[in-house]
């Protein structure tokens, strides 16, 4: 089971760099959580006619820690789309009938290892490495501060879908 | 219809970052609890017992808890009160059958407008609240909070209930997005 990482409440008089880490870690860890323990089909539940499944939400945020941590903060050109193509920008959330929670679960706990990294040593006022192809607007270049917000909340908005999800498929609810 | 708020600069300096950032959300939550009737903000998804009318209230009491009773020390009443239990401490996810959603949006944008007005009076995101934060059975285990863990405090509970909003939103009108 993935520990729950250290309550933001521990920081709260911390530097803007210690509290972004705080909540993005906290979160990072209540999101694996949310999917810990599901059987594949129960990973595929819906509440319909909302689309959206445990298992393309964790797909989701590996794709997402990956493009703005290991590829445009750390520079790593190598790192490509994991899931996604040309053919469909949205495959993250469209898995393939073969495709696994526990390879999925797997993926996203190695970029946010990978995200850590890329982050050690880079201010919250360093700019974004413009890298192709993922720079869709020319110029568009936001600071890492920008970028840990941004990350926090899309964690913690995707961790309210996780919320009402997991809750209908066994009743789990909270952190 | 509410008007989304702009989308967040991204080059700018911490205080205008989380200000930009948090106005984001409240104008998404705002959208999402708008253009509803009492009946539809009653609906529920799954086995959750969230609802938006409950969402609705439940982010104007957080408001004026975060804003004006810890960061500033204001004895400004609760919003919500149980009339069947005055001890409830979710008497805003516990409405009433009489309880209406326009209520609970005035409240809201209300308490939004006085969050505006407190911050805007703190020079400093190093300001503390007024009063120590915890547990109400150990009321003094987390100190006081900053401004700064304030602003990123309320951008997450704004956008984790916002990810509650999205799914009981598109199952009332098949809304989406922001």
């Amino acid at each position: 089971m993935t520990e729950l990482a250290a309550d933001p409440e521990l920081v709260p008089q911390a530097d803007e760099a210690t509290v972004l880490h705080s909540f993005l870690d906290y979160y990072r860890s209540v999101y694996l959580r949310k999917a810990e323990g599901l059987t594949e089909p129960q990973a595929r539940t819906t509440i319909e006619p909302s689309e959206l499944t445990v298992l393309g939400l964790i797909r989701h945020m590996a794709e997402v820690e990956r493009g703005w941590f290991r590829r445009r903060t750390g520079g790593d050109l190598s790192a490509g789309f994991i899931y996604c193509d040309d053919v469909d920008p949205d495959r993250d959330f469209h898995p393939a009938t073969g495709d696994t929670l526990v390879d999925a679960l797997r993926t996203l706990v190695a970029e946010i290892e990978a995200s850590r990294a890329a982050t050690a040593g880079v201010g919250p006022d360093d700019l974004m490495k413009g890298v192709p192809p993922q720079q869709r607007i020319p110029g568009w270049q936001p600071n890492l501060r920008w970028v840990m917000v941004h990350m926090i909340e899309e964690y913690a908005r995707h961790v309210g879908h996780l919320d009402l999800l997991r809750e209908r498929i066994d009743g789990a609810t909270g952190d | 219809m509410t008007e989304l708020a702009p989308l967040p600069t991204v080059t700018s300096a911490e205080r205008q970052t989380l200000e930009e950032f948090l106005d984001y959300f409240r104008s998404v939550f705002a959208r999402k609890v708008a253009g509803i009737d009492d009946t539809q903000a009653r609906v529920r998804v799954g086995a959750s017992d969230l609802d938006l009318l409950g969402l609705a209230r439940h982010m104007a009491g957080v408001e004026r808890w975060w804003f004006s009773q810890a960061l500033d020390g204001s004895d400004a009443p609760e919003l919500w009160v149980n009339p069947t239990d005055a001890d409830d401490a979710d008497a805003d996810f516990h409405h009433q059958p009489s309880d209406t959603i326009a209520e609970a949006t005035a409240a809201l944008h209300a308490a939004i407008t006085e969050s505006r007005r407190r911050v805007a009076a703190h020079a400093s995101l190093d300001d503390v609240t007024a009063i120590d934060v915890g547990p109400p059975d150990n009321p003094a285990r987390y100190g006081r909070r900053s401004l700064r863990w304030l602003l990123v405090h309320l951008i997450e509970e704004y956008a984790r209930h916002c990810g509650h909003a999205d799914l009981l939103r598109e199952t009332v009108d098949g809304v989406t997005g922001d």
